[in-house]
Order: C-alpha cells, then structure tokens, then sequence
C-alpha cells in the first residue's frame, strides 16, 4: 500500500516538476531507471519468497543505481559503450526476476487451493 | 516504530522511481522535432536553388570584373599617367586578393589522425592552429594564402562555431575532421623553411595531424569570393 502511494507521488511530482536534465544526461538516467526497477523486482520476488530485507533492497536500489552511471560515465570516457553492458544485464535480470515470481505466485496460488 | 521508519524509506525510494520513470516518460513525449522527408526534401531543393543562383552571380561578377577592366584599359591608354595608375590598381587588387593569382609556392594537406590509431582520443583543429598556421606563412613571406581553396583576405576572420563542429572562414564552412589543403605563394624555400623549423608543425592540436607539404611552381589560388568592407573607414584628410 505504502509502496503504490509513494509510486503516485513520485510519478505525479514528476510529471508535474518543470526542470529539465541536459540531454548528455539523458542516457544515465535511462541506466539508472533500468537499475532500479531491477531492484525493485529483485525485492518483489525476495518478498515473496520471505528473504526480503529492506537495508538490502534499498542499498541495492541507490548502490546498482550509482554503478550503472559511474560504468556508463566511465565507458563514455573510454569510448566503450558500456550503457549496452548496463542494459543487457538488468534487462536479463529483469526478465529472472519475473520468471522466479511467476514461479512463486503460481506455487502459493496452488497452495491455497489445495489447503481449501 | 522501526517498522514506521523502513516504511518511511521504502516510500521515499519509490517516490524517487516513480519520479525517474515520469521525468523520463515525460521527456521521450516531446522529442526533438525531426523533419520530415517532405521538409528534407524542400530544403535540399532550396540548396539546389541558391547553388544555382550563386554561380550565376560568380558568373555576372567576372563579367563585371572583364568590362571594368577594359575601361580601364581603355582609359590608361590615353596617357602615361593613366597608365602608372592602372598598374597601380592591378597590383593592390593582386595584394587584396580580388582576382585570380597564381605563382611559386607550397601547398600542404593536414589529416587527422584515425581514431581507430589513437585510443587515447583524437584532437581536432580549431581555429586557433588556422591562424597559427597562417601567421607562420605570413611571417614567411606568404604573399597569398588559401584554406581549402578559400582565399584569406585582409578582412578575413577565421572562427570556430558550433563546439568547433565546423570553422567558418569568410562564412564558408570548412571541417577540421577531414583533410584541410592549405596554399601559398611566395619564396618556395622560405616557407618550406618555416614549417619544417623543429617544433613548428606540433602547435596545440596539429600533434594529431599527418602535416605534409611540397613546394609547387605553380599555385592557383582563387580570388576573395565577398566584396570588401568599407562602411566606417574613412581616408584621414
């Protein structure tokens, strides 16, 4: 619950907030947002499966976050496309993360039907 | 009432996502305004347009130019006196560069470097070593010079615009990231002297680029394509 009202607020600050980033920037933010939905599903699945624990996924949220654009920063120095690197990994993490909640809330879903 | 304060943090870190991905939604909405082929199309016809348009002035000026000069001619005939003034004429229109001129000289190309050789990065020309360069020459006795076939005049200024992207010389646009031809007469020795003195070619961002030049016995270089300015000088009586 508190999760969704923080997500309200912070989509309508954002789209209310009239400051714009400089269009350099526009691929660190990208990689930054990619970092933390990553965390964001990694705690979703932790939370199912009953490991979750908030120090964690919040470390993860701002640290995976802050490497991303510190690698992405760092490739563009060296000319290396490292934002790629960024995206393929959290994008594959991302799509793990999912498999193991489908898993997980079709595990639970058959649970309770077989306890009724 | 720790419950309250990870709470408390888990709702800040989703205001913050919520924030991230409405900033960059929002910013992806209105994109940059890309032409469209429609758009493309018209202004590469307009480009066509004014090219022809300019050559046809090219034409009509050196029409001008051979007409004014047969007056000339015409007129130095008749006297001794005329005549001196007319060599006169030709001559400062030699040093200002309003015709074509051509003489001993030297001709030089600078290329930059590959990228692809240079992992650490590759500088590029401003206009900073464009007018080292030219002060060089001219310091060498260069009495005509040219920048990709532009002729430097005495009222040209060289610049840089656009994060040095392209230089501007008498508003032509030349690119420092392809090969820049630069010419000159004068004392073919002299000036090949000048930019083979030890360190002279290593100025700034020139370090970067393959410099070779030649002397030539025959330089063309072509005239000042813009009419001189007059607007505030006056002739102090």
């Amino acid at each position: 619950m508190i999760v969704v009202i923080g997500l309200l607020i912070g989509i309508i600050l954002g789209l209310a907030m009239n400051f714009s980033i400089p269009d350099i920037y526009s691929t660190y933010l990208t990689v930054a947002i990619l970092a933390c939905l990553d965390s964001v599903f990694g705690a979703l699945k932790a939370y199912l499966g009953h490991t979750f624990d908030s120090i964690v996924f919040i470390s993860g949220f701002f640290g995976n976050a802050l490497i991303a654009v510190a690698l992405t920063f760092l490739g563009d120095k060296l000319g290396i496309p490292m934002y790629l690197a960024a995206v393929i990994v959290f994008g594959g993490r991302l799509f793990n993360n999912f498999a193991v909640i489908r898993r997980l809330v079709i595990e639970r879903y058959f649970r309770r039907k077989k306890n009724d | 009432m720790k419950k309250i304060k990870t709470q408390l943090v888990l709702t800040l870190v989703f205001v913050i996502l919520g924030f991230l991905v409405a900033y960059q939604y929002k910013q992806l909405k209105d994109p940059v305004k890309q032409l469209t082929v429609q758009e493309t199309e018209d202004l590469l016809q307009e480009i066509d347009l004014l090219k022809v348009e300019k050559e046809n002035l090219i034409s009509h000026n050196s029409e001008l130019q051979t007409s004014l000069k047969s007056y000339e001619e015409n007129a130095a005939s008749t006297g001794s006196m005329n005549k001196t003034l007319k060599e006169q004429l030709d001559n400062s229109r030699l040093i200002l560069g309003m015709v074509d001129v051509k003489g001993p000289g030297i001709s030089m190309t600078l290329t930059p470097a590959s990228t692809v050789l240079s992992p650490t990065g590759v500088e590029y020309l401003t206009d900073v070593e464009l007018v080292y360069i030219l002060n060089e020459l001219n310091y060498a006795g260069a009495e005509a010079v040219s920048i990709n076939d532009i002729r430097v005049s005495i009222q040209t200024g060289i610049k840089s615009s656009s994060n040095n992207s392209y230089i501007l010389i008498n508003d032509e646009k030349i690119s420092p990231r392809e090969t820049i031809t630069i010419k000159a007469i004068g004392d073919k020795d002299k000036l090949i002297g000048a930019l083979s003195f030890n360190g002279a070619m290593d100025y700034n961002a020139l370090a970067y680029y393959d410099i070779r030049f030649q002397p030539e016995d025959a330089v063309k270089i072509s005239k000042y394509s813009k009419p001189f300015s007059t607007a505030f000088v006056k002739e102090e009586e």
